[in-house]
């Protein structure tokens, strides 16, 4: 017989009937404290979760898109709606996105329409849709890449992969730097390897443009309290056009909703003009003409916006607009208004224009 | 002086072909890390060598204002715009208009003191 050190006898020396059965209880018993300790943790998990959100959602409301989906060309119709999904989910209802009635659909808004039903918008409502009747806008959106961050039901087939939209966030998901060089190259290849059988796969204004537009959102979109905001950016191929169409949204508090520029601009604007108080789409024209020094108060800052309005009237780029809270200016026709609804954020759009060498 | 006494310096070969941000902080190949790295001790040695740095700006998928300013208008900052204008030489036959946007950048920095 083996002693332990203490004196005991050693426990994996005692065999017999008492000791299995002794076994068995013990196992019994942890069982039980184990399912008592998961159930209590998922009762915790769920009030923290009810706590949060509040109750699981019970009404679905419907919301119908406008014919004419688009943030450049419809922009009052489009925001309207955009602003309605968020309401709606912020009122405790899951949202059905209603596109049947959708006639004409462009890339911004497919993009914009994937910004909003992020789940920092959503909450816990839940979101469902269908696609357009109509059978250029529903190849459309079939074809944008959008399926591929929503769920889909069966019997989608994907004819051919026209967009590509890329998606940076913050929060629970991680920020690797703030400038992702690799997205702005992605989709820039993406849209020159299809629509030129050109090998040079560069695009430089547009690697611009998205590379100040990242930092703008990493900088200056956030409010004084808030992380970081999440970015979506994406390419839609058009090619009766011939052409790239680029979009940027950030859903930050917008430009002129930013905390240093109201703070620096909004107030000098009040003293110095009172009589004609600029409103924001007559700062936003300042804004591309770069007549609008950064808050920054470094040398040399300030040239994102304005480095893009040039690349615009040296038609690097196209159809260059930008819409921040509530003002939209597009660059290439020089027109700046005020909106009905105000977004919730900035969107950038551009179009690159691709000639000769087809592939597609 | 001579073109072969020039003193070469090509971005998408020595530094990167996806330039960055403007600061380091803000990701990956910024600015400042270009100014830090290669382009104030080429610059220190041409010009202790009274050469011409030929800065080439072919071959990378694009350049943010940011960089190039942070860059070029943060090494004027500190040597005065007149020498860097004079000690520098620019080419980029991709974007030939990088040139003249890289020059206001240079002739519009103060020096800090």
């Amino acid at each position: 017989m083996h002693f332990a050190p203490d004196g005991q006898i050693v426990k994996k020396l005692i065999v017999g009937e008492k000791w299995k059965r002794h076994l068995k209880a013990r196992s019994r018993y942890e069982e039980k404290a184990r399912k008592r300790f998961r159930s209590h943790r998922e009762e915790r998990r769920v009030l923290a979760l009810r706590s949060t959100f509040g109750e699981p959602f019970r009404k679905t409301v419907r919301l119908e898109a406008p014919q004419v989906f688009s943030l450049i060309g419809n922009p009052d119709e489009t925001i309207g709606f955009l602003n309605n999904i968020i309401s709606t989910a912020r009122h405790h209802k899951n949202v059905s996105v209603d596109l049947s009635a959708v006639e004409t659909i462009t890339p911004d808004a497919v993009a914009a329409l994937l910004a909003t039903i992020d789940w920092r918008n959503m909450g816990r409502a839940q979101v469902s849709g269908n696609v357009p009747r109509q059978e250029a806008a529903k190849e459309f959106l079939e074809n944008s890449d959008f399926r591929r961050s929503v769920h889909s039901v069966g019997g989608y087939i994907r004819k051919r992969q026209m967009g590509k939209i890329i998606k940076s966030t913050s929060g629970r998901e991680t920020i690797n730097s703030r400038f992702h060089q690799e997205f702005a190259q992605q989709l820039i290849e993406f849209a020159t390897s299809t629509l030129t059988a050109n090998k040079r796969r560069f695009h430089p204004p547009s690697y611009s443009v998205l590379g100040e537009a990242m930092l703008n959102t990493f900088n200056h979109a956030a409010g004084p309290n808030e992380s970081r905001r999440p970015w979506y950016a994406s390419v839609y191929l058009d090619l009766a056009r011939r052409r790239a169409c680029f979009t940027f949204i950030d859903q930050g508090v917008g430009i002129f909703k930013s905390h240093d520029f109201a703070a620096r601009w909004r107030m000098r604007f009040k003293l110095g003009s009172l009589l004609s108080l600029p409103n924001n789409a007559n700062l936003l024209q300042r804004l591309f003409h770069g007549e609008m020094p950064s808050r920054v108060k470094e040398p040399g800052r300030g040239n994102g916006i304005p480095g893009m309005y040039e690349h615009c009237v040296a038609k690097r780029i196209r159809n260059f607009s930008v819409i921040a809270n509530d003002a939209l200016g597009q660059a290439e026709i020089e027109q700046y208004r005020l909106l009905a609804k105000p977004f919730g954020g900035t969107i950038l759009y551009w179009e690159v224009e691709y000639e000769g060498d087809a592939e597609a | 002086m001579k073109a072969t006494q020039k003193l070469e310096l090509n971005i998408a070969l020595e530094f990167t072909r996806t330039p960055g941000p403007r600061k380091r902080s803000e990701g990956k190949y910024s600015g400042e890390e270009f100014l830090d790295t290669l382009l104030r001790p080429k610059f220190l040695s041409a010009t202790s060598i009274g050469t011409i740095l030929h800065v080439n700006l072919d071959g990378a998928a694009g350049y943010p204002t940011s960089f190039l300013e942070e860059a070029f208008g943060g090494l004027a900052r500190e040597f005065g715009p007149s020498e860097v204008d004079r000690a520098i030489e620019l080419t980029c036959e991709d974007e030939p208009y990088l040139v003249d946007q890289i020059r206001r950048y240079i002739r519009e920095a103060k020096i800090i003191k």
